[in-house]
């Protein structure tokens, strides 16, 4: 469906046909979700003409705008990748979205970002990450110590596996 | 920095109506003070334009200083829907997006939901006014699982953190509320010029999106995908169906509900 825009620098042709690929396969539920967005947006107070009048989008105008939607994000990602690249790390942390959203011109996107990445800080997923690796280090036995009683602990699983008739 | 805010003292402040001879009002003074009514219930946010307000004292944001502000900080957003108001516009947010001669661009300033966002009472230091979200509170975001798949579809594309996903779903959210509502704005501004006497709900096409793409900076990125929607000279009354009349200008009779596709490119009704 979408041809994939120039913006990608230095894609090789694999990159691009997989990108289009992608983006194709899981369009269907899209239109859902976005035409939620799209209610919700032109029937906001603030949105809405002088006269009240509520607008609706056109299928076409719906499905150009998951497409405008999709570029974004592959516009933006991209974007980020490089900036994280040049910081010399792997992995695409929040902070190289902010500055994405700066160079691309979207900087009054950032502070309801900043808002974004400190719920999550607090979010049920940090914190059993968190818990996780407290639990670890709380444990009071170093790695090597860990290791030695997860293997006891697999020995006696498995003999207790081996005793039983099968 | 001792700061300690103290109520102004307004037995300076003459209250006399602020110079408005630069801001061409079409409405004379006392209805600015029965608007500044309605601003007290709502707090509009960059009050300055206190001065010469009866009661502005109320009004100032918690840290803005009391001086008087320049006359050009007048125009606060209203809340009646005053025609004549639109060039109070040109102040609403600070970025240069909204075109004053619009009276559509005042709707984005209005509504409680602004007020309800909270980005003018705590947004001191900036403008406050660069609110992104419009206004708007979504309950519905693109979920993060499928932002991440598309993310990673780019091959380039390596590890991305736990957190990233959900920031660029709200990144996505704020683009989204600015291309739909720019794209209704096109969409209203025809309704002079739209076929059928629309009254009531009118459609957003395509165009409209490609207008609004084109009027955007930020959008630049959207241009190819722009250039593949079909022009319409015509007033976009009924569906155009793509490449069957792409050059010409076809006179479309007005249509009332345009929910089908056309099959031929016949302009009889």
């Amino acid at each position: 469906m979408a041809v994939h825009s120039h913006h990608h620098r230095g894609q090789s042709g694999i990159t691009y046909l997989s990108a289009a690929a992608a983006r194709v396969e899981a369009d269907k539920r899209d239109t859902a979700t976005v035409q939620k967005i799209i209610n919700e947006v032109l029937s906001s107070p603030s949105i809405q003409g002088e006269n009240g009048a509520t607008m609706t989008f056109a299928k076409e105008t719906r499905d150009l705008l998951i497409e405008c939607c999709v570029e974004f994000i592959t516009m933006l990602s991209s974007e980020a990748n490089e900036i994280a690249e040049k910081d010399a790390k792997k992995t695409i942390a929040c902070e190289h979205i902010t500055k994405a959203l700066e160079e691309l011109g979207f900087a009054d996107y950032v502070p309801e970002l900043v808002a974004v990445a400190d719920q999550f800080k607090n979010s049920q997923v940090a914190q059993s990450r968190e818990r996780k690796q407290t639990k670890i280090e709380q444990s009071g036995m170093s790695n090597e110590e860990l290791i030695k009683a997860q293997e006891e602990l697999f020995r006696s699983a498995g003999e207790k596996y081996n005793s039983v008739p099968s | 920095m001792d700061y300690r805010p103290q109520s102004p003292d307004l037995s300076s402040y003459a209250p006399q109506s602020p110079d408005l001879s630069g801001l061409q009002p079409r409405s004379p003074d006392p209805r600015f003070r029965h608007q500044q009514h309605h601003q007290h219930a709502r707090f509009g946010g960059q009050f300055g334009g206190g001065a010469g307000f009866a009661g502005a004292a109320l009004s100032y944001p918690t840290s803005a200083p009391p001086p008087p502000p320049p006359p050009q900080a007048q125009p606060c957003d209203y809340d009646s829907p005053q025609p004549g108001m639109a060039p109070y516009s040109v102040k609403s947010e600070g970025d240069g997006e909204y075109l004053p001669d619009a009276p559509s661009a005042k709707p984005a300033r209005r509504g409680p939901a602004h007020n309800a966002r909270g980005s003018s009472s705590n947004g001191n230091g900036s403008q406050a006014l660069t609110d992104a979200t419009l206004g708007v509170q979504l309950k519905t975001s693109f979920p993060v699982a499928r932002i991440k798949r598309i993310m990673q579809a780019d091959e380039d594309i390596g590890k991305v953190a736990q957190v990233t996903p959900h920031a660029v779903s709200r990144a996505l959210e704020l683009f989204m509320i600015k291309l739909i509502s720019s794209s209704a704005e096109q969409a209203r501004g025809n309704v002079a010029g739209g076929a059928g006497g629309a009254k009531g709900p009118r459609k957003v096409l395509p165009q409209h999106m490609k207008k609004a793409i084109i009027a955007n900076d930020t959008f630049d990125f959207l241009t190819d995908i722009a250039s593949r929607v079909p022009e319409a000279t015509a007033k976009p009354a009924g569906k155009v169906k793509e490449g069957s009349d792409s050059e010409e200008t076809k006179e479309v009779k007005p249509r009332k509900k345009a929910g089908k596709k056309r099959k031929d490119s016949g302009d009889d009704f």
